[in-house]
């Protein structure tokens, strides 16, 4: 009797261990509609520092990663544009109250390849958006941008800029889009 | 609540069964609460070493485990149908006053939030670890608590009083009142119900209480022993001072499978040996003494320990119907919310957040079944022949299913197939994803991944990942997300 019983239990557990191959094909899922609502924008030469390949084009001074990065003294990034011709040169930011308050009123002067297109003073906390016309000759330009006043570390002497939310070319006629 | 308790009662089931099945060759003349306390005592240890072997095959399910329960249940009644239950020992009819009180009480904490001291979350932690095939060693106490977790799901404190020590030291019969001895009437476990404001723990201790000066007047054998546990809540009752500890951490701590034993040997021992219940009773005193418990089994230290712990308590603040998405490891029994159950999705954030899209085209020739094995992830498959778009119909069979939904953040790594019933012309598959080409996607991925959510049922998400933490707080009006808090470092945002 006892042994009729181990042998019950033992088909039951092989039982359960016997089960169907898994199946690779499923039937279509419910087909969703994608519903109309603002975004960040996305354009192929203009980068949020949010998006991953944005630490890819970091040429110096730039921390990462994340939605907002601090940078040092003098940023860079390098872009390799979809074609020459003209474009505009954009930089998204904003200083920090902390740092204003040690360093007061700072400058940013800005750069493509080198070449001054700007300057912009800022004196408060709000976010920024500096941008310029550029005539370029080349698909590859680098963008910077460098601070006169950074704040400084008085523990390792580590420089502190402002909070870069995004920067990169658009293209001249979109200059008006958000 | 019923699931709770079905999964209690389910779990006593299984073990009182399986020890009867097991007594039943050995023919030991048992009275009938010695014969339940006998079952339990031989059941644990069966169920844990089923628990392992069920779990080590991949069968630790719902299903099979309410199978196995009736099988046993059925078996041990059939072969137990003509046995006489035995004579009745002295003063055991006593014991099942706990015993009432007890599933009264788990019936009325099932129906209520789950308010369960942070540090007895131990044996749930366990036992969540074993469900979720962690590492636990074999005498751990958490492959017993496996079972009535995963037949009733979520309640530490249902599951913790009811599952192990009092429902199998309660029904000992004679030898019961020692375990209340070692356990109930704990002065330790006494004071926290008339100090802390349990009281539930404190009408217990006035039933243990009762039920010895009971057997003191009707037994004349049991005086000493009622004697002692009556010392014992006075003793507690005149302690000084505030107590946090919790003493069952002492029985947690230990090989559980031996209370049972022990309590049966201590009741054997006490009858013929009077002063050993005198040292039953110094024990008791002794290690429910605070500085004592504390040393053996501190709340604070275990709370700690758990992550996820305080994160879990966190979302106490949410409506009983909220629905978490979380990227924080944590058992469901530590918070009377329910977590989503993939924290995967929250991947489909990162994904939109990243914006690193791409897409590919893959020329297929003509078939039935398309399958490509292309790298990377994959967030839509789009079939076209002739340059134009094949319409997904609902015949089709295909994989993976997130590739055809029309949502370019859902999706996986791996082959794509699909079957689309009959003959296609060659054409080409475009695959949009991480790689290939640069495409851009449509305005309002932020958004539609919450909506996205919100169709699945989840209401909030709680984040540590400091990625998304950004991205909902700078971009919370694009994701539709509002800040609720922030504890332990994670925040909590409510979806619109």
């Amino acid at each position: 009797m006892r042994a009729s019983h181990g042998w019950f239990f033992a088909s039951l557990l092989a039982a359960g261990c016997s089960g169907a191959p898994e199946a690779r094909l499923v039937p279509l899922p419910p087909q969703r509609e994608m519903a109309a609502a603002p975004d960040l924008p996305y354009e192929r030469d203009f980068v949020f520092m949010t998006e991953a390949r944005a630490s890819a084009m970091i040429v110096r001074d730039i921390a990462g990663p994340g939605v907002q990065r601090w940078t040092g003294q003098n940023p860079a990034m390098r872009f390799s544009l979809s074609e020459a011709g003209e474009w505009v040169a954009e930089v998204r930011f904003n200083a920090t109250r902390q740092t204003l308050a040690e360093t007061g009123p700072i400058t940013l002067a800005f750069a493509v390849n080198g070449r001054p297109i700007g300057t912009m003073r800022v004196a408060d906390d709000a976010v920024k958006t500096f941008s310029a016309p550029v005539r370029l000759s080349t698909r590859e330009a680098e963008l910077s941008f460098a601070i006169d006043k950074p704040w400084t570390s008085r523990l390792d002497g580590a420089k502190l800029g402002v909070l870069l939310h995004a920067m990169g070319f658009k293209r001249a006629a979109s200059r008006k889009q958000p | 609540m019923i699931g709770i308790i079905w999964g209690a009662t389910a779990a006593h089931l299984l073990t009182v069964s399986l020890g009867l099945l097991i007594l039943y060759p050995l023919r030991v003349r048992l009275s009938a609460m010695e014969r339940w306390a006998a079952a339990a005592a031989c059941g644990l240890p069966a169920v844990t070493g089923l628990a392992h072997l069920l779990s080590a095959a991949g069968l630790f399910r719902r299903g099979v485990l309410q199978l196995l329960v009736a099988v046993s249940t059925i078996a041990a009644v059939w072969l137990y149908r003509r046995s006489a239950f035995g004579r009745r020992a002295p003063g055991e009819g006593l014991s099942f006053l706990p015993v009432v009180f007890m599933w009264a009480w788990i019936a009325f904490v099932a129906a209520g939030p789950d308010l369960t001291p942070p540090g007895e979350d131990a044996a749930l932690a366990s036992a969540h670890r074993f469900v979720s095939r962690f590492e636990a060693a074999p005498w751990s106490i958490g492959a017993v608590w496996a079972v009535p977790y995963a037949i009733g799901r979520h309640s530490a404190a249902a599951l913790f009083h009811s599952s192990l020590l009092l429902p199998a030291a309660a029904p000992l019969g004679r030898f019961g009142w020692l375990a209340m001895l070692l356990f109930i009437s704990h002065p330790g476990l006494m004071a926290l119900g008339s100090r802390a404001g349990s009281a539930a723990a404190f009408v217990l201790s006035l039933l243990v209480a009762a039920g010895a000066a009971a057997l003191a007047l009707l037994h004349k054998e049991w005086r000493l022993t009622a004697v002692a546990i009556l010392s014992a809540v006075a003793a507690v009752l005149a302690w000084p001072g505030p107590l946090d500890v919790f003493p069952g951490f002492v029985f947690l701590k230990s090989p559980y499978w031996l209370v049972p034993f022990l309590a049966a040997f201590a009741g054997w021992l006490v009858t013929p040996v009077k002063p050993a219940a005198f040292a039953l009773a110094a024990f008791a005193v002794l290690t429910g003494a605070p500085p004592v418990t504390e040393h053996l089994a501190s709340v604070q230290p275990k709370a700690a320990e758990l992550e996820g712990l305080v994160e879990a308590r966190f979302l106490d603040v949410l409506p009983p119907a909220a629905v978490v998405l979380t990227d924080i490891p944590m058992p469901g029994a530590w918070t009377p919310r329910r977590l989503a159950p993939h924290p995967e999705w929250l991947d489909e954030a990162r994904r939109v957040a990243a914006a690193q899209w791409g897409q590919r085209r893959i020329q297929f020739p003509s078939s039935r079944i398309v399958e490509v094995k292309p790298s990377g992830f994959i967030g839509e498959a789009i079939l076209s022949s002739g340059g134009q778009e094949i319409p997904r119909r609902p015949n089709w069979r295909v994989w993976p299913p997130g590739a055809f939904d029309g949502l370019p953040f859902t999706g996986s790594e791996g082959p794509i197939r699909i079957d689309t019933g009959e003959e296609l012309a060659a054409g080409e598959l475009r695959i949009i994803g991480t790689e290939g080409e640069p495409w851009t996607p449509p305005s309002g991925l932020r958004r539609n991944v919450v909506l996205e959510w919100r169709r699945r049922g989840i209401t909030h998400v709680l984040v540590r990942d400091p990625q998304l933490v950004e991205e909902f707080s700078f971009h919370a009006e694009y994701w539709g997300v509002d800040p609720l808090g922030e504890r332990n470092t994670a925040r909590l945002y409510a979806l619109r």
